[in-house]
């Protein structure tokens, strides 16, 4: 098999020699002929005469033999391909656009797939990764929910997770998992990192090894001393560290808390829920302790946290969703006892069940439903490329019927023909598909950079290597064959004597001309399809941000300052932000300088009940005295409060968000509210929700600021924002060299990262809904151009006869048009039917859509149309004479 | 009689490329026999292409008559699969000649050629009945 392959190999390369040796070899036989003939009694020219003619034809042998030398395939296989690039050549625009096209649709889906596999198919790197599952359970919660990177549903109290733990029959062991961000201070050096707070038996649960040190665990108690500990991710490990080992049993500050570094967690492990990547794992049961003031390991209320279980072995999931229901239900029954009756959710609060979901790739991965959505599109995109592919090697096809036929009723092979038509199919396919992959080769390392915020690139795994990518590759690749060459292909080859008669090729039973404008058909309804979808999220997005950030929100700095974390208790505290305050607002081009500090608490509004729900936390937002006046917060009620001189102790101001939800848009004014458990405080005044920089989609509550020590600046600029950065900066760190810094941005970075996502998702579905109006617009061109050379003949005919220029681009337009329409239409149809595919839970509102469908629509028909038109053009300037004599 | 010639050459040529097919004494090769012989002649000694044709001629008295159209794609097929490998030498007139020569693969499949010839021409002799 080798030797064969060595001595093809030599053959192609030694060619030429190879070839002269041949004739020698022939030469010597011939000879040897001539002397038997002139032994014989000839003379020399009758012999040789005589063994020429036994000899046949002498290129026949030669022919013969390099066939036996298996060079043959290669040979033809390098004509076909030179046959290919000249046929090629002759069109170059089409040609290119179909390479061009084919290769970002490649680039496309590798990507898309090939950050599929990696961010949601693969199986966590724990111990039987199919034994895990997530605990979900869908409606309504009185308190406070906080998706800790996963949906609302999957979140649970810590109560309740103690509950389940206690009295369940199915599990071998469960676990729970929440992210928090904290300051972590080592060598006096500090840094915001992401926490993963989870559950003791986390790592025993999960079968995660460390990777030096040791992993806490469930066992562990206050007189090991082992309580207060951390261990870090392999990530952090590395970029913080640089591996160092001796880092095992330091002391670190958590906030300002003392935990001792315990171990290092393995490679590989991450966060539960996709796309996340902690820098340590942190006891849940810190929280207290890490936040004080916040007690969320008490509160049923507060749904903080994602509950993952190990069933027990041989424990079926349905089984044990059944058999973990009348738990459940009583649980939820107990919890609903503490709600008031007036609660409108109340009954759905009652029939939450409980599911379990397979856990094997992580809880409820939101990231991979985007790549789904994106892979989807991808396909689309794909699929459109194809269609202009198949619609090149159709024309090609169809170009050469006559031809093919006549070399096959000659003799040619059917795989003779297949591989000349393959290798025309071939040249731009791989073309496309090898500057498909070296496009997504060269930006794969920028997908989750763009896909996350950079604090989380920097962590999620970015690598998805050779493997995964060729693998992607490949099976583009071959859908761009399959649906790319093969209805071209087959047809061709199936039946081509019957091409001399018809002269067309008929695929899948249409016309040749009807199947290509399928294919363009195909191609508008994508393209207005992804156009639609473009337009839609846009304005979901728009629509999410609050229509426009106002002035007080561009020109505006913002950072945080943790002097907690420094052991500056709240007297040290106060005095070091007011003294920042005052020499900030002395920089120039500050405009004003304030600082506020919020939390979310329960509350309690004076004549309502104790629990208010559909969430009984608000944000309670300590503000220094100039914090509102200095910010641009405008003050719709209440009279002369909110100046430089702050206002009266005791008193509030509540945000328009908080007076809309639970004074029913009545006057707040003179009303008490209390935080949970203290004095009653009056409402002075209302401060309006455009323009505030403290998140102004929660209920909040503002009041003077009581001694935090971790707060946020907010600095408003007279010009533009970015300039002052470096000012801003330099300033805190002459006045409080010891206290961290973290986030330092403008508040217009702040919203653009919140967008991020959103964004993205815009840009990509207007690349790819402005290729495929392209892929259509080159599609529609082509079918035209075809159908004006198919009737040139009756085109001259017609203006023979007298028709004018105009009736017969008519003509023309008339049958684009059609199928230009029945795209559009087929695109109005199409968008429903793929969201309802692509976002089964929140569709968009087809009534409200409708329009933006529509408009979405006539852009690409319009586009489309219009590259028909060409080619339209191009028949009315046909010469009737030389027309009628072409046939 | 001034045509016939020239007609009964182009009839000799057209056939001349393929295994003779003539009257009496000479035969026909079913398909596939080529190898074997070329590989039994290489096995004696080994040779040139004109040596191989004459020697399988005297040996069976004439009756095949290997054509080159058929010998010379035969040796590269043989070649490319390794069953004989080639080299350029001397011939008895002293002129350059591509030499064959059998390779231990090649002996290997002349063996078990030979024992499946053997099995062949047995069942077709025992069907014939002549056997």
């Amino acid at each position: 098999m080798f030797a064969d392959l060595a001595y093809r190999v030599a053959a192609i390369f030694g060619r030429g020699r190879m070839d002269s040796e041949l004739s020698e070899e022939l030469q010597f036989h011939f000879e040897h002929q001539v002397d038997v003939f002139l032994e014989q009694g000839c003379t020399p020219q009758e012999a040789r005469r005589r063994a020429r003619l036994l000899f046949g034809g002498l290129e026949q042998v030669k022919d013969e033999c390099r066939d036996a030398r298996g060079i043959a395939f290669f040979e033809t296989m390098g004509r076909d391909l030179r046959y290919a690039v000249r046929l090629l050549s002759a069109s170059p625009g089409f040609a290119v656009t179909a390479i061009l096209s084919l290769a970002l649709a490649i680039a496309a889906s590798t990507l898309a797939f090939s950050s599929l596999v990696q961010a949601g198919l693969r199986p966590l790197p724990v111990k039987s990764p199919d034994e895990l599952v997530f605990l979900r359970s869908p409606g309504p919660h009185p308190g406070f929910c906080w998706g800790a990177g996963a949906s609302d549903a999957t979140c649970f109290s810590y109560p309740t997770y103690r509950d389940l733990c206690d009295r369940n029959t199915v599990f071998s062991g469960l676990l729970a998992r929440s992210n928090l961000g904290a300051g972590l201070t080592f060598h006096r050096r500090s840094e915001r990192v992401s926490l993963e707070m989870v559950s003791r038996n986390y790592f025993e649960l999960l079968g995660v090894e460390p990777a030096a040190g040791r992993l806490f665990g469930s066992r562990d108690d206050s007189r090991t001393g082992t309580l207060r500990v951390a261990v870090l991710s392999d990530t952090y490990w590395t970029r913080r560290f640089r591996r160092d080992p001796a880092v095992v049993g330091q002391r670190a500050f958590l906030n300002n808390l003392p935990v001792t570094i315990f171990g290092i967690a393995a490679p590989g492990i991450d966060s539960l829920t996709p796309g996340h990547s902690p820098d340590l794992f942190v006891p849940l049961d810190l929280e207290d302790v890490l936040i004080p003031g916040q007690p969320m390991l008490s509160d049923r209320g507060m749904a903080w946290m994602n509950i993952v279980g190990r069933l027990q072995p041989g424990m079926a999931r349905q089984r044990a969703q059944a058999e973990l229901a009348p738990l459940y239900r009583q649980l939820i029954r107990a919890e609903a006892a503490n709600i008031p009756a007036s609660w409108t959710g109340r009954q759905q609060f009652l029939s939450r069940r409980l599911d379990l979901l397979p856990a094997r790739r992580g809880i409820e991965p939101r990231i991979v439903e985007t790549l789904l959505s994106l892979s989807g599109i991808a396909v689309c995109v794909l699929l459109a490329a194809c269609a202009n592919l198949a619609g090149l090697s159709l024309a090609r096809a169809a170009a050469r019927q006559k031809e093919i036929a006549i070399r096959v009723a000659l003799g040619a092979g059917r795989g003779r023909m297949a591989r000349q038509l393959l290798a025309e199919f071939l040249l731009p396919a791989s073309a496309g598909a090898l500057s498909g992959l070296l496009i997504a080769f060269a930006i794969h390392g920028a997908i989750p950079k763009i896909l996350f915020d950079p604090e989380r690139a920097r962590t999620f795994a970015s690598n998805p290597g050779p493997g995964v990518l060729l693998l992607a590759f490949a099976v583009s690749l071959a859908a761009a064959f399959l649906f790319g060459a093969a209805p071209a292909l087959l047809p061709a080859l199936s039946a081509p004597l019957r091409a001399l008669n018809t002269a067309t090729v008929v695929p899948l039973g249409l016309s040749h001309a009807r199947f290509r404008k399928a294919l363009v058909m195909a191609q508008v309804a994508l393209s207005a399809g992804l156009m639609f979808g473009a337009f839609s999220f846009s304005r979901d997005m728009f629509k999410r941000n609050n229509g426009k950030p106002g002035p007080e929100k561009e020109n505006m700095i913002f950072f945080l300052m943790d002097a907690g974390s420094r052991g500056y208790y709240s007297p040290q505290a106060e005095r070091l932000f007011r003294r920042l305050e005052q020499s900030l607002a002395a920089l120039p081009g500050v405009r004003g300088v304030g600082f506020a500090s919020g939390s979310l608490a329960r509350f309690e509004v004076e004549g309502r009940p104790l629990e208010t729900p559909p969430d009984s936390r608000v944000y309670w937002v300590q503000i220094s005295p100039g914090f509102l006046a200095n910010t641009g917060c405008l003050i719709v009620e209440g009279h002369g409060v909110g100046s430089e001189r702050g206002w009266p102790p005791r008193a509030v101001l509540v945000n328009e968000n908080f007076k809309r939800l639970f004074f029913d848009g009545r006057s707040p004014l003179g009303k008490h509210v209390n935080m949970a458990g203290g004095a009653p405080a009056e409402v002075v005044g209302v401060v309006r929700d455009e323009g505030s920089p403290v998140a102004s989609s929660l209920p909040s509550v503002y009041y003077s600021y009581t001694g935090a020590t971790t707060v946020g600046y907010y600095v408003r600029t007279a010009g533009t924002p970015e300039l002052l950065i470096p000012a801003v900066k330099a300033l805190v760190e002459r006045e409080a060299p010891d206290v961290p810094l973290y986030d330092l941005k403008t508040t217009a970075a702040f919203l653009a990262e919140n967008l991020r996502f959103d964004r993205l998702m815009v840009t990509v579905l207007c690349i790819f809904g402005l290729l495929t109006m392209a892929l259509a617009a080159v599609g529609a061109y082509g079918v035209t151009n075809y159908v004006v050379t198919r009737r040139t003949s009756e085109i001259g005919l017609r203006m023979a006869l007298g028709a004018t220029a105009v009736s017969v681009v008519g003509t023309v337009m008339q049958e684009i048009l059609c199928m230009v329409g029945l795209g559009a239409i087929a695109g109005l149809l199409l968008p429903p039917i793929a969201c309802a595919f692509l976002f089964p839970a929140n569709g968009p509102n087809w009534a409200e859509e409708y329009p933006v469908v529509v408009a979405g629509t006539l852009v690409v028909a319009a586009a489309a149309a219009l590259a028909g038109f060409l080619p339209a053009l191009r028949a009315a300037r046909i010469a009737p004479a030389s027309a009628l004599r072409a046939e | 009689m001034g045509l016939l010639p020239f007609y009964n050459e182009k009839l000799y040529a057209s056939l001349s490329t393929q295994t003779k097919i003539m009257s009496d004494p000479r035969l026909d090769l079913p398909q596939g026999t080529l190898d074997i012989l070329i590989l039994k002649t290489l096995a004696l000694a080994p040779s040139h292409g004109w040596a191989i044709a004459q020697r399988i001629q005297q040996v069976s008295r004439d009756a095949l008559q290997i054509q080159q159209g058929s010998l010379y794609p035969a040796l590269h097929r043989l070649e490319r699969r390794g069953w004989i490998r080639s080299k350029w030498g001397a011939s008895e007139n002293n002129r350059r000649a591509r030499y064959y020569e059998l390779t231990s693969a090649g002996k290997k499949r002349l063996a078990a050629e030979e024992v499946s010839w053997g099995r062949l021409v047995a069942a077709v002799s025992e069907v014939l009945g002549t056997a």
